[in-house]
């Protein structure tokens, strides 16, 4: 059964995250740091009520993946809201895991997921939107519209895509009012 | 929810009794203790437009925190049910956003600094930043429903810039109103992707709003790049346009010449910074692209800042900036200001009333060597910069030593002083590039007149023309004008101009001080009608003037030095500088040595 | 905006270390009131490349009729490859589509190179007479490069710069009301002097300063408007220069033998735009040299992009050019000619609009239509059409959105005398012409 909550409301959860989920991943079996992987399994076991579940993520080896496990670690924070338990088995968080996450997770300092009110609510609506859960007060389509207008992803793609052409044009209007380009050199004839 | 609109609007004199009512309410949202004059309420367009108000329905201006409301567009454009988000709106601009005129001259210092090469934009900028803040904090901590009368106002015309889009995609996020509520319904990726940086610029600097005043400027840079698109911006933000004119008959605000180094730290375009910030982001090698936080790179460096310590923006931009804010104002009283602000940080002190126990004055005796270790105060940094323009400490520095003077109980006055400067075809404009000889002119000139002396300025440059004031006076602004303005004649100052019989006729001492180049040796040496050369008017104006003189020139010691001799052996000092910082530091220590008084009344003589 | 002077001498010539010409040409007793700086801020590197250019108009060869020039496939795929606004072109020459001045008025950085080096970049604010101002960017070889295209008409007469450090080379005179004016030194002509003067009396300290000022330094080449020349010829200075070369607008025979005589030299006449500099030259009347291999000019029907018939009065349209920060593929220029082959070689014929239009204040003086444009530019006008009659008395007509006949009338009076008789047409709707800007007058210079 669907639980009803609102943006905000899972907005303020997120940003509730206690500063444990943002410690380092371990780096090894006797590492201090937090151990991602058996917590991200311990989650979904937890919100799906079955704690027998075996481990369902694994990760095949990668230098680093800080930012991709950090942030999994603070998905696990907003996993524990009540609005997931139950909402689905557990096995269909994990592309989400793999897929979108790992993605944006290398765009955005992992902090700012916590902090800054749009990232998230980008993470809120990521999350919703997987568990296919709307929001109360706003439909399919608004909701759908509105995680379109923060995503991370396509932004970055956009800034990417037209930041060169901006900057030299920026460079070039800015040049054209310096002072030394305004002297212009010597004139010879009349035009 | 939009407000239910009649057909007619109401009555003009309904419509003023009922924002008459709701002006304390307005108030006492932001502040139950705060009180400001009622607005100026204008029944008509023209009453307004007399007052002022362009094209909106409301303004401000800072002097006196005045709002000014135009009654008959509030009706035209239907708005008169929205009095209080409007009334709350312009009263936020003088509590929060810019709130008073120095903060209003930093948000368009930065905003002008980011916009750069389209500085003409940075009005609309400002003035959209300022109503952003102030619209979000009603919104979102003071519960008005701004965006219903955005909404409101929409319907009577949308805008099709992109920069209007832009603008009102960043309240739809905001907000969280559905896309097209203010803005247009059809997504395009690069508006969403700057409305949410400028969203989010909004809510990182709602109260250090002048620290985002760059980032935002730098978002909407893309956006008003050409002209014409500017031109229809300002045609569909016209009714929103309420601080254009807020600087209107205020005072100049002090200092605004400086750029604050923590300045450059705000000038950041929030795209570069989500690409840079990015965990895994590869530093790109790409040219133009400058780090954040270090984007002085790409603002025109060498434009944005001279003067002393390389801190000062240049006069024509200090100008342009002034004007943005203070349309009304005068040129020369903004040159002036603007040497004045650059000179400030180094005139000598006000002089401080004697106390009673001192028992006499001090008179100067001479110097002795100046070793580390003794009060740095004793330090006379004029005769040590005359020994050497290398300071080496214990080696060339040298201390004034003082006797009491007993014989003259009198207070004494400081010498009068005349200031010439040469403003040949050598010089440059001072109006728009930094001129050193100007800046030293008004260091010394305003320690001067600081400490009661009067002085005479003259620009020359000669054969050809000079520009003088009219004897010597005690007014700044009239001393500050001369010395700004700009001949650019001739060759060198034109010795002639030391027969004023303002120095003939002078009663008290007088120093004379010229600053010029090497030409002046053959300006000395011009024959003149009655058979003398300029040599002798050089002389018998020392002379007559009493107070000494001093000739710094822009030269090397070793390029004249026959005539130089000439020049010392009649009492004249000569000054040499090689470049244009030393000539400051000159100035300084003339100045100081001339003008600082020493704890009692009695200024140093020479 | 307008010009601001943003560096120091040593920026300004950086390959001449001898700067006494300068200080003397500024300081001079009988100097006018220099109101700007310039310099050429050629390198060495930029200096190498002007050789270049130098070499390459003496050596490379026109286009042959009916035939685009050799360079054009390369040209056209490096624009392609560098400048924003031409990534689209295409590689057919004729289906480009042609170029207008307001194109690139509103949206300049699209025409920049990609490969063009931004600390290079001059700007070249127009005043033209007749077109809304513009900024025009360039860089120091393109600039200097104007000095090898004189170099090369002088050359067929055999007249040569003396290149000598001490010497003025080029005097370039205006008569207005106000102009920058300057001295200057050139790097490519051995560090030779370059004088901007405007002969309008209140910029000198004495009216004759102007002929001792000129006589002292006795350029070798004089170039102007044909307004200023006639100016100068007023004045009389006892100047011997090797040429004179007039610009801007065509100039007319009666006034070309009267220069001739009066300072015994050769008179050119230059066809050139702010946009390309040179293009062509006239020693003989209705006719003018092409001078560029590297600016293919082709004439094109003013309403579609086809080209008329050889012989045929069609728009000057040109291609190339070697100004990294505007390389111009078919550009409009807004001038009307033929091109007609001589001896194989490629002239303009019956060039058109750019007589010079005389009106004269009310004390029957010159003005130049350049001091009209001014005053009126400060006025928001969206276009406007004068004219001159015969009894002088003037003929009005603007339109613009908010249009105050109080301060036209002002500036209109202040230009050419309180008692000129005028007829003012204000609208808000702009004629269907194209044209924002037309002058017409009924006095001619012969009359004068």
């Amino acid at each position: 059964m669907q639980k009803a909550v609102t943006i905000s409301e899972l907005i303020h959860h997120i940003k509730q995250c206690p500063s444990e989920f943002l410690d380092m991943p371990a780096r090894g079996e006797n590492d201090d740091g937090v151990h991602t992987l058996a917590l991200v399994n311990d989650i979904l076991r937890y919100i799906c009520h079955c704690p027998t579940t075996p481990c369902l993520l694994t990760v095949e080896g990668k230098a680093d993946k800080t930012a991709e496990w950090r942030l999994w670690q603070v998905c696990c924070w907003a996993l524990s809201h009540p609005v997931f338990f139950e909402a689905g088995p557990a096995a269909q968080w994990i592309p989400l895991f793999s897929g979108r996450l790992d993605e944006v997770s290398t765009l955005v300092e992992t902090e700012k997921w916590v902090t800054d009110e749009e990232r998230a609510e980008e993470l809120a609506r990521i999350l919703l939107s997987h568990a296919a859960i709307i929001p109360e007060g706003e439909d399919a389509t608004i909701a759908a519209d509105r995680l379109d207008a923060i995503d991370t992803v396509k932004r970055m793609k956009v800034i990417e895509q037209t930041r060169q052409a901006e900057l030299r044009t920026q460079e070039i209007r800015r040049q054209m009012a310096a002072r030394a380009a305004r002297e212009a050199a010597n004139a010879y004839g009349r035009e | 929810m939009t407000r239910e609109t009649s057909e007619q609007p109401p009555e003009i004199a309904e419509v003023l009794a009922r924002w008459q009512e709701t002006w304390p309410t307005a108030l006492q949202l932001w502040n139950p203790y705060v009180s400001l004059r009622e607005p100026q309420w204008c029944l008509t367009t023209a009453e307004a437009r007399e007052a002022g108000l362009q094209d909106s329905f409301a303004m401000i201006r800072l002097r006196g925190l005045a709002v000014v409301v135009d009654l008959e567009t509030v009706r035209k454009l239907r708005v008169e049910n929205y009095a209080l988000q409007v009334l709350a709106h312009e009263i936020g601009h003088h509590l929060l956003v810019p709130a008073n005129l120095y903060d209003y001259a930093g948000l368009m210092m930065r905003v002008r600094l980011a916009l750069a090469g389209i500085e003409d934009r940075a009005p609309l900028v400002a003035n959209l930043y300022a109503d952003l803040l102030i619209n979000d904090r009603l919104q979102r901590t003071m519960g008005q429903d701004m965006a219903s009368l955005y909404r409101h106002l929409r319907e009577k015309g949308i805008g099709e810039t992109r920069i209007f889009l832009w603008y009102m995609r960043i309240y739809e996020l905001l907000w969280s109103l559905p896309r097209g509520f203010l803005s247009c319904d059809k997504s395009e990726p690069v508006l969403d992707a700057d409305a949410s940086l400028g969203a989010s610029v909004l809510r990182s600097f709602a109260r250090d709003w002048l620290d985002g005043a760059g980032r935002f400027a730098m978002l909407a840079y893309p956006y008003l790049i050409e002209d014409a698109l500017h031109q229809q911006a300002l045609r569909e933000f016209a009714h929103l346009s309420d601080i254009t004119s807020a600087g209107v008959g205020a005072e100049l605000p002090a200092g605004m010449a400086e750029i604050p180094s923590s300045v450059f730290d705000g000038i950041v375009d929030p795209r570069e910074e989500v690409l840079q910030n990015a965990p895994n982001h590869q530093e790109a090698d790409s040219p133009g692209r400058a780090k954040p936080g270090s984007l002085t790179a790409i603002i025109p460096g060498s434009d944005a800042s001279t003067g002393p310590q390389q801190r000062y923006m240049q006069p024509g931009i200090y100008v342009d900036l002034m004007r943005q804010i203070h349309p009304d104002v005068d040129e020369d009283r903004l040159i002036g200001r603007y040497y004045r602000d650059v000179v400030t940080p180094h005139l000598v002190p006000f002089p401080v009333e004697a106390l009673g126990e001192l028992s006499g004055d001090v008179l100067p005796e001479g110097t002795d060597p100046w070793e580390p270790g003794d009060p740095i105060e004793d330090l006379d940094w004029f005769e040590s910069a005359l020994l050497s323009p290398i300071v080496i400490p214990g080696v060339t520095t040298r201390r004034r030593v003082y006797a009491e003077d007993i014989a003259e109980p009198e207070k004494e006055k400081p010498y009068h002083l005349y200031v010439g400067i040469d403003c040949s075809g050598s010089m440059h404009n001072p109006r728009r590039t930094f001129s050193w000889p100007v800046c030293a002119g008004a260091l010394v000139s305003l320690s001067a007149l600081r400490v009661g002396a009067r002085v005479m300025a003259c620009l020359s440059g000669e054969p050809g023309s000079f520009m003088e004031t009219r004897g010597f006076i005690k007014e700044e602004n009239e001393v500050l004008r001369v010395l700004t303005s700009y001949l650019g004649t001739g060759y060198a100052f034109g010795i002639p101009r030391l027969e004023t019989e303002h120095l003939q006729n002078a009663k008290e001492k007088t120093h004379l001080l010229i600053v010029t180049d090497d030409d002046i040796f053959s300006m000395l040496a011009a024959p003149r009608s009655d058979g003398q050369t300029n040599y002798d008017i050089a002389e018998q104006a020392l002379r007559r003037a009493g107070g000494g003189g001093t000739l710094v020139l822009h030269a090397r010691a070793e390029w004249r030095p026959q005539e130089a001799e000439r020049l010392r052996q009649m009492g004249w000092v000569i000054h040499y500088v090689t470049d244009e910082n030393a000539l400051f530091d000159f100035a300084k220590a003339f100045a100081n040595r001339f003008y600082r008084s020493q704890g009692n009344p009695t200024c140093k003589r020479p | 905006m307008n010009p601001v002077e943003g560096l120091t001498d040593r920026q300004r010539f950086p390959l001449i270390d001898d700067l006494r010409l300068l200080h003397r040409l500024r300081q001079d007793e009988s100097a006018p009131r220099f109101n700007f700086a310039s310099g050429d801020r050629l390198d060495g590197a930029g200096l190498e490349k002007v050789h270049e250019y130098r070499r390459s108009l003496d050596t490379q060869p026109f286009w042959l009729p009916g035939q685009l020039p050799a360079w054009m496939t390369t040209f056209l795929d490096w624009c392609q490859r560098q400048v924003p606004a031409y990534r689209d072109i295409g590689s057919c020459f004729q289906a480009i589509p042609t170029l207008r001045r307001p194109q690139i008025a509103a949206r300049p950085w699209q025409y920049v190179a990609a490969e063009a080096r931004l600390e290079d970049m001059l700007v070249f604010c127009t005043s033209g007479t007749t077109e809304a101002p513009m900024d025009v960017l360039a860089d120091p070889v393109s600039q200097a490069c104007w000095l090898p295209q004189l170099e090369s008409i002088l050359e067929r007469d055999r007249i040569r710069f003396d290149r000598e450090g001490q010497k003025v080379a080029i005097c370039l005179v205006c008569d207005q009301k106000d102009t920058l004016t300057y001295a200057s030194l050139s790097t490519w002509l051995g560090g030779a002097g370059v004088l901007k003067i405007n002969l309008n009396p209140e910029e000198w300290s004495k009216p004759e300063d102007r002929c001792v000022y000129l006589e002292r330094y006795n350029p070798e080449i004089i170039t102007g408007d044909p307004f200023s020349l006639w100016s100068m010829a007023r004045v009389a200075p006892r100047i011997r220069p090797k040429a004179m070369v007039s610009s801007a607008m065509t100039l007319h025979q009666g006034a070309r033998q009267l220069l001739q005589q009066q300072f015994g030299c050769p008179v050119y006449d230059i066809y050139s735009l702010t946009e390309c500099r040179m293009i062509a030259v006239s020693t003989e009347p209705a006719r003018y040299r092409l001078i560029r291999p590297e600016l293919y000019v082709e004439i094109l029907s003013p309403d579609s992009d086809i080209a008329v018939p050889e012989g045929a009065v069609g728009e000057i349209t040109v291609t190339g050019g070697n100004n990294p920060f505007l390389p111009l593929v078919r550009y409009r220029t807004g001038d009307f000619a033929s091109l007609k082959y001589v001896d194989g070689h490629p002239c303009l014929c019956d060039l058109e609009g750019r007589s010079p239009v005389i009106f004269l204040r009310q004390n029957r003086e010159f003005l130049n239509p350049i001091d009209i444009s001014r005053a009126l530019s400060k006025v928001a006008l969206a276009g406007f059409t004068l004219h001159q009659r015969e009894d002088l008395s003037l003929e009005f007509s603007a339109w613009g959105a908010e249009l105050e006949a109080r301060s036209l009338e002002t500036t209109l009076k202040q230009l050419f005398g309180d008692a000129i008789p005028l007829q003012m047409t204000l609208s808000v709707e702009s004629p269907p012409s194209p044209q924002k800007v037309k002058y017409t007058s009924e006095i001619n210079e012969i009359e004068i």
